[in-house]
C-alpha cells in the first residue's frame, strides 16, 4: 500500500495543478471562515438583535462545539477543489495514456485503481484535518466553549461527505476520461442535478426518499444547514443513521465499480 | 562460398536456438473486437536469447498480440506463459517494453518519469543517469517531457526499456518518429542488446532491418499466423542468379545446363533469373559454362530472396 502511495506521490509532487487547487482549497477555507467570523463578531458588537439572530441562523456559531458544525457546512462547498484534483489526476492517466504504461511497467490493474482510491481517501482525510485545524483556530479565537461528542461526530460526518464527493469525482473521471467534460459534469451535477433529481423523486413519492438515494444529497444531509433541515422537515422524517448507511453503501460502490471496470476493459 | 558459410552459420544458429528454452509460450490466442477477429487462435513460441521479429501489414494483429502479452488488452481466449508460468504483473516488471507511442507524464521531467517507472518495477538504486546517457538524453534529464521532440520522446521510451537491465525486451516499431541518425542509433542499440544475449521481440515494418537482425520471425495477416520459425527456415529459398548476354537465345538454352538447375524466369529488364538448389550456386562454373558455349556474359549476379519479397508473397 505504501509503495502504491509513493508512486502516486511521485506523480503529483511536481504537478502544478494539484498544488494550485489544493492551495485554493486551503485559502478559500480560511478566507471564507475569516469573513464569516468577522461578520459574526461585527453583528455581535453592533448589538443589533435582528442581525445577530439572522447571523446565528444562517452562519451558525463560532464557539466550541458549534464551530465544528459551522465550518464543516462551509467547507462542504469547497469539496469541489479536491474533486477537481482527483478528476485531473485520473483523466491525466487517460490523456497521456500513462495508465497503459503503468500496467506495462508491472503494476497490477487492481493495484492501479487501488492507488487512486487510496489517494481519494487520503485527500478526504487531509480536507478533514484542515477543516478541523481551522475549526480549532476559529473556536479559540471566539472565546471559551466546551467539548462534546458532537465535535467528533461532525468531523466524522465531514470525512464521509468528503469521501463521497472525492470518490464520486474519481468515478466520473474513470467513466468520462476527459478532464474538461468530467469537471463540467461534476460541477453541474454537484450544484444542480443531484439536488433536482432528489427533489423530483421526493416530489413524486411524497417523501424524503430522493434525498436518501442521491449520493451528494445524502452526504450533504449528514451535516445539514438549518435551511435545508427545515425544508426536509416539511417533506417528512429524515434519519441521519439511515443516511450514514446509504453513504457508506455509495462509498463501497465507488470503490468496487472502478476496480471491476478497470480489470475487465482494454486499455 | 561466402553465401554457403553464411547459410551454414544460420543453420548452426537455428540448431542452437532449437535447444533453447522458450521465454514466451503464446497459446491459442484469440481476440475479438466486436465482430472483428483481431487474433485467430495464434500460437507462437519465442525462444530465449532470440531476436524475434513480428511482422504483418497494418491491422494484422501485431500490436494486439503484444498488448495481450503486456496485459493492456484482454484476450478473448488463450494464454501467455512467461518462463513456463502465466505472465503476471511481477513477470512484466522483468520485461522492458515500448508499445506504439511513448506514454509519459507531460508535466514531469525525463528523470522523474524514469523514476516512476523504476519505482513501479521495484528497481533498487536504478541507474537513471546511465540509461539517459545511453539514449543521449542526459543533458535534457530535467526538461519536461512536453518540451521533447518526437524523436526524444521515443528515445526516452527506449530508456525506460533499458531500466533495470531486463533480460527480455519488447519493441513495437522502435524507430517510429526518429530521424535517420536516430534510427541508426536505435538499430545499433538493438544489435548491441542482442549481442549481450537479451531476448528481443520486435514488431516492425522495416523488413530489411528485421532480416538483418532477427533470428526468428512470425508473420501475421488479418489475425492469422501465416508462418513462424527461424529466419533461415523462412528464408530457405532456392539460390538465384541473374544473367544476361548479347546472344539471349543461346543463353536461354545454356542456362538449363547449369548444375542443380530448377527453373528460370525472364525479369522485367530482360535478364534471365535462374533458380538453382540452395547452397549449390557456383558463379565461376556458370561463367566457364557460358564461355564454353560461346556466350560472353554482360550480367552475372547472385540474388537472394529478400524477406520483403517473402513477406509480400505471403501477405498479398
Amino acid at each position: 500500500m505504501g509503495h502504491l502511495l509513493y508512486i502516486e506521490w511521485l506523480k503529483i509532487k511536481n504537478y502544478r495543478t494539484f498544488w494550485i487547487l489544493f492551495t485554493l482549497f486551503v485559502i478559500s477555507m480560511f478566507g471564507i471562515c475569516s469573513l464569516w467570523w468577522y461578520f459574526d463578531v461585527y453583528t455581535k458588537e453592533s448589538g443589533d438583535m435582528a442581525m445577530q439572530a439572522a447571523g446565528s441562523f444562517i452562519f451558525g456559531s463560532f464557539r466550541f462545539p458549534g464551530v465544528f458544525n459551522t465550518l464543516t457546512q462551509i467547507s462542504s462547498w469547497l469539496l469541489y477543489f479536491p474533486g477537481f484534483i482527483i478528476i485531473f489526476l485520473t483523466t491525466n492517466e487517460y490523456t497521456y495514456r500513462t495508465h497503459r504504461q503503468n500496467i506495462i511497467d508491472g503494476i497490477d490493474r487492481k493495484d492501479f485503481i487501488k492507488a487512486k482510491i487510496l489517494l481519494a481517501f487520503i485527500l478526504a482525510l487531509l480536507c478533514t484535518l484542515i477543516v478541523s485545524i481551522c475549526a480549532v483556530i476559529f473556536g479559540l479565537m471566539s472565546g471559551s466553549g466546551y467539548y462534546t461528542n458532537d465535535i467528533l461526530i461532525s468531523v466524522f460526518y465531514f470525512f464521509i461527505q468528503s469521501c463521497i464527493y472525492i470518490l464520486f469525482a474519481l468515478f466520473l473521471g474513470l467513466l468520462v476520461r476527459r478532464s474538461a467534460l468530467a469537471i463540467g459534469i461534476y460541477f453541474i451535477y454537484g450544484i444542480l442535478l443531484d439536488y433536482l433529481i432528489a427533489m423530483t423523486i421526493s416530489k413524486y413519492t411524497n417523501s424524503t426518499i430522493g434525498f436518501y438515494l442521491m449520493p451528494l444529497q445524502v452526504s450533504d444531509q449528514l451535516l445539514p444547514n438549518k435551511i435545508s433541515s427545515k425544508f426536509l422537515e416539511m417533506l417528512g422524517d429524515f434519519k441521519t443513521s439511515i443516511a450514514l448507511i446509504i453513504c457508506i453503501a455509495w462509498i463501497v460502490f465507488y470503490c468496487v465499480f472502478p476496480v471491476r471496470k478497470f480489470q475487465k476493459e482494454d486499455l | 562460398m561466402l553465401k554457403k558459410l553464411k547459410t551454414d552459420n544460420r543453420i548452426f544458429e537455428d540448431n542452437i536456438l532449437k535447444t533453447m528454452s522458450t521465454v514466451f509460450k503464446i497459446q491459442q490466442l484469440t481476440k475479438f473486437y466486436g465482430p472483428i477477429h483481431a487474433l485467430n487462435n495464434v500460437s507462437i513460441d519465442i525462444p530465449k536469447g532470440s531476436i524475434f521479429g513480428l511482422l504483418g501489414p497494418n491491422g494484422s494483429g501485431k500490436t494486439t498480440m503484444l498488448g495481450i502479452i503486456m496485459n493492456i488488452t484482454i484476450a478473448t481466449s488463450g494464454t501467455v506463459l512467461f518462463n513456463d508460468t502465466p505472465l503476471t504483473a511481477d513477470g512484466r516488471k522483468k520485461i522492458g517494453t515500448l508499445l506504439e507511442t511513448p506514454n509519459f507524464y507531460h508535466y514531469l521531467s525525463a528523470y522523474d518519469n524514469l523514476k516512476i517507472t523504476a519505482t513501479i518495477k521495484g528497481i533498487k538504486n536504478p541507474d537513471i543517469d546511465g540509461v539517459l546517457k545511453q539514449v543521449n538524453l542526459y543533458e535534457r534529464r530535467f526538461s519536461k517531457f512536453q518540451t521533447f521532440s518526437l524523436g526524444m520522446k521515443q528515445r526516452l521510451a527506449i530508456a525506460t526499456c533499458l531500466l533495470g537491465d531486463p533480460e527480455v525486451m519488447i519493441f513495437d516499431e522502435p524507430t517510429n518518429g526518429l530521424d535517420p541518425v536516430g534510427i541508426n542509433e536505435i538499430r545499433n542499440l538493438i544489435k548491441s542488446l542482442a549481442k549481450n544475449g537479451k531476448t528481443i521481440v520486435m514488431a516492425s515494418h522495416l523488413l530489411d532491418e528485421v532480416e538483418k537482425v532477427c533470428t526468428h520471425v512470425a508473420i501475421l495477416k488479418k489475425g492469422n499466423l501465416l508462418v513462424q520459425g527461424g529466419i533461415n527456415q523462412i528464408m530457405n529459398q532456392d539460390d538465384m542468379i541473374e544473367l544476361n548476354a548479347s546472344n539471349h537465345d543461346l543463353l536461354l538454352e545454356t542456362v538449363r545446363q547449369i548444375p542443380h538447375y530448377i527453373k528460370h524466369e525472364i525479369t522485367d529488364n530482360g535478364n534471365i533469373m535462374v533458380y538453382v538448389k540452395q547452397g549449390t550456386v557456383d558463379t565461376e562454373g556458370i561463367n566457364q559454362l557460358c564461355f564454353k558455349n560461346g556466350i560472353v556474359l554482360n550480367t552475372l549476379s547472385l540474388k537472394t530472396e529478400s524477406l520483403e519479397n517473402i513477406f509480400i508473397g505471403l501477405t498479398s
